[in-house]
């Protein structure tokens, strides 16, 4: 059966608007679209993440903010001395070894007087971006201009300055024997450039690299500084609940041969810096004898990574309840595919319109723009109500650039239109919603849950082949390689770019599409 | 009750997804029970190897939420109810035939999960976590049978309230998956145990666990029982739309 003028009926504009009609007329429908953008908003502002913990002191946790604007990690000990004008600090690293405490007080960072002694059971372990070496800063404000040569626990030789910024210095020659870490290190302060070297005997220098530091100014302090990042173990749980623990570590550098050049101070003096920032990180100290300096630090000097360690949350979080939104959208669109089929519609637009590849376009089309509006409504006020929001209940949220924040709505706009016309395709060649509903939901909603009980290398995988990927649009935060481990699923990082997460999800949808315009030109409806 | 067991045995693609959720839940057993030899020790290899009923489960809730739904939709209902007037005897019938399938489907996966873990963990050179039969493991095994008829049982009353398969079906996998995903979000320690104590899902998967009871939110077999909570409840409001609707 044909409709009387054939051509037109089958003219894409007017099957997408008759789908439109079948849509809208359907109050339940409406309101449900409607309630994936609330939902969305809803979930977001209600589970916000816990405000950092105030000292008892009283003094509540500053993100220091680094020379480029970023948040960043300044809490260390710094054995130094002042320099006005240019000037050069020279020292032999001789030993870098580090520890994890066990006992619960030092796990939580609460140390008392003796710190010494309440490590004497701490477990010998030296993490591999621990640091030991030369620091030469504008001053102690956590978040000044910088440089350093260092050495790490597993990395080697580095120069980093300005938090962001790394350089791998010169490899461990073959005949370093027992002592890897044993370096001679020196900085050069010219002006505002610093230049780095490194040596292994002391008379030949290798230079490492140099930086211009802005904002240097003419007194700076240089000196012998320390600091070892917390581990971080994230534990399997199959009740869905992801086990952290974050336990502060100290590391302890022996140092001989320290010497300056230029107008120096006279003392050394030992400063813990960034104490309350709100990193884990246990207090530092220092001693000298017969000209060998023994420094102890804890914390890092390194970009802020948002997640189980740092203050900071990126505004991703704001956006919480995109997984709800998702969800419903999913049962939505399931539902009204569906919906042909179950009193048996789907006879009636197959035979107004025979050319059913068109006739599926359009019912996608419609599904999808449907979603596309309720996520882009959805995604943009979470994101502009929930910042404000948690900023205001103390919570403090990393900036991110206009552009991250419009690739985030945009992208959950098309994570969710994506969703639905992947899920309404599926329902029709499954002729039900059921089937449809069960493989969305598995395939992108437990994933995300499932992924923080699993080990890291697993949740990658996950995260990899699944449509659940697509999350990945809406996160921002920049990755630095010195801190490498953080960059977990476990803790809120997907392996993939946010546009290659969103095209894993375009792969299954257009394959839904695909069976669906295969299997609906293959029988009768 | 018969006719109950000749239309859930011929109900297109029920076998098949009966089967699948039993394959499922075995393979998902083995695949975590194999995880386990990457992560730190002080796991419990029986709950891992239970744990592939955690998706297993929502294809129960497919079949279960058909039979419930499933005649409303396609105006089979009035044949049914014109044959059988007393509507609670139907769900009975329903309720009945239902749990004996599930429970008989999950007892072959159930055994075959531990099996499978049991290979895996020692294929996995896991030392010393061999499964043996002790009372805990037995009763897990027993209370994950009860788990999954329990579940079946709650998608029946969702399904007869909410007589629209879709629906029904999504209420029922948020009534699952949704306690212990908002106990993942929320913050305060408070929110997330009564979360956990309350969830029909986290609070009948309690059953499963063998070691570290301790630290669960609630114990095994009052865990099961809120679960039992929840099921008689569906089936209550269940009972109550039934007998209200006009066929």
């Amino acid at each position: 059966m044909r409709a009387p003028d054939g051509d037109r009926a089958e003219r894409l504009g007017d099957l997408v608007r008759a789908e439109w009609t079948k849509f809208r007329t359907i109050t339940a429908w409406v309101v449900t679209a409607a309630l994936v953008a609330v939902v969305t908003v809803a979930l977001s502002l209600a589970a916000p993440p816990a405000r950092p913990a105030c000292a008892p002191t009283g003094g509540c946790p500053v993100v220091p903010i680094g020379p480029d604007g970023g948040p960043v990690v300044a809490t260390f000990y710094f054995v130094h001395r002042t320099l006005a004008g240019d000037g050069t600090v020279t020292a032999r690293v001789l030993s870098l070894s580090g520890v994890v405490p066990t006992t619960r007080s030092l796990m939580r960072g609460q140390a008392s007087g003796n710190l010494s002694a309440e490590l004497a059971g701490a477990r010998p372990d030296l993490q591999p971006w621990a640091k030991a070496g030369l620091l030469v800063t504008a001053g102690l404000r956590p978040g000044a201009p910088y440089a350093a040569v260092l050495v790490t626990g597993r990395h080697g030789v580095r120069f980093q300055y300005d938090y962001a910024h790394d350089l791998a210095g010169p490899a461990v020659p073959a005949n370093a024997g027992a002592k890897p870490r044993a370096r001679w290190l020196r900085l050069r302060r010219t002006g505002d450039t610093v230049v780095a070297f490194a040596s292994s005997d002391g008379t030949h220098w290798t230079r490492v690299g140099s930086a211009r530091l802005t904002g240097l100014g003419a007194v700076v302090q240089v000196g012998l500084f320390v600091a070892s990042p917390p581990s971080v173990r994230l534990g399997l749980n199959l009740g869905f609940a992801v086990n952290s623990s974050v336990t502060p570590t100290v590391a302890t550098a022996a140092f001989s041969h320290v010497s300056t050049g230029g107008r120096t101070s006279a003392t050394w003096r030992g400063d813990p810096v960034g104490a309350n920032a709100g990193y884990p990180a246990l207090p530092g100290r220092f001693a000298v004898r017969h000209g060998r300096f023994t420094v102890s630090g804890s914390g890092d000097i390194a970009p802020q990574v948002a997640g189980v360690v740092g203050v900071g949350h990126t505004v991703t979080r704001a956006l919480g309840g995109t997984l709800a939104g998702v969800a419903l959208a999913i049962v939505l669109s399931a539902a009204v595919a569906a919906s042909e089929y179950r009193r048996g519609l789907v006879a009636a637009t197959f035979a107004c319109s025979p050319r059913r590849g068109r006739a599926l376009i359009a019912k996608m089309l419609v599904i999808g723009l449907v979603a596309f509006a309720a996520g882009t409504v959805g995604g943009a006020v979470s994101l502009a109500v929930g910042v404000r929001f948690f900023e205001a209940h103390g919570i403090l949220v990393d900036p991110a650039p206009l552009a991250a924040d419009v690739r985030v709505v945009v992208g959950t706009g098309l994570l969710m239109a994506l969703a639905a016309a992947g899920t309404g395709a599926l329902s029709l060649t499954l002729r039900g919603g059921s089937g449809a509903l069960v493989a969305g939901f598995a395939l992108l909603i437990l994933p995300g849950a499932a992924v923080g009980a699993l080990p890291a290398p697993l949740g990658e995988w996950l995260l990899r082949i699944s449509p659940a990927a697509a999350f990945a649009i809406q996160k921002v935060a920049p990755r630095y390689p010195q801190v490498a481990g953080l960059y977990t699923p476990a803790n809120g990082y997907d392996p993939l770019g946010p546009w290659a997460g969103l095209a894993v999800l375009a792969g299954y949808t257009a394959v839904a599409l695909v069976w669906a315009h295969i299997a609906l030109g293959r029988r009768d409806a | 009750m018969r006719a109950e067991w000749t239309k859930l045995a011929t109900l297109p693609g029920a076998t098949a997804m009966v089967l699948a959720a039993a394959a499922l839940t075995v393979a998902l057993g083995a695949a975590a029970a194999g995880a386990l030899a990457h992560t730190p020790a002080a796991q419990d290899p029986v709950r891992l190897s239970l744990a592939g009923l955690d998706l297993g489960q929502a294809l129960v809730a497919i079949v279960a939420v058909r039979v419930a739904a499933g005649e409303w939709e396609t105006g089979m209902a009035a044949v049914t109810y014109q044959a059988t007037p007393a509507r609670h005897a139907v769900l009975a019938a329903k309720a009945a035939v239902l749990a004996g399938a599930t429970a008989a489907a999950a007892l072959a996966a159930v055994v075959a999960s531990l099996v499978a873990g049991h290979v895996a963990l020692v294929h996995a050179g896991v030392p010393g976590e061999a499964l043996t039969v002790t009372p805990a493991v037995a009763r897990a095994a027993l209370g994950t049978v009860i788990y999954a008829a329990l579940v079946a049982l709650l998608a029946l009353g969702v399904g007869a309230v909410v007589a629209d398969r879709v629906w029904a079906l999504a209420v029922t996998l948020a009534l699952l998956y949704l306690f212990p995903l908002a106990a993942q979000m929320v913050t305060g320690p408070r929110w997330q145990r009564l979360l956990r104590q309350v969830g029909p899902m986290p609070a009948g998967t309690a059953v499963e666990a063998t070691t570290h009871l301790a630290a669960l939110p609630v114990a095994p077999w009052p865990g099961l029982a809120i679960l039992g909570a929840w099921s008689g409840g569906a089936l209550l409001a269940g009972w109550i739309a039934t007998v209200r609707r006009d066929a």
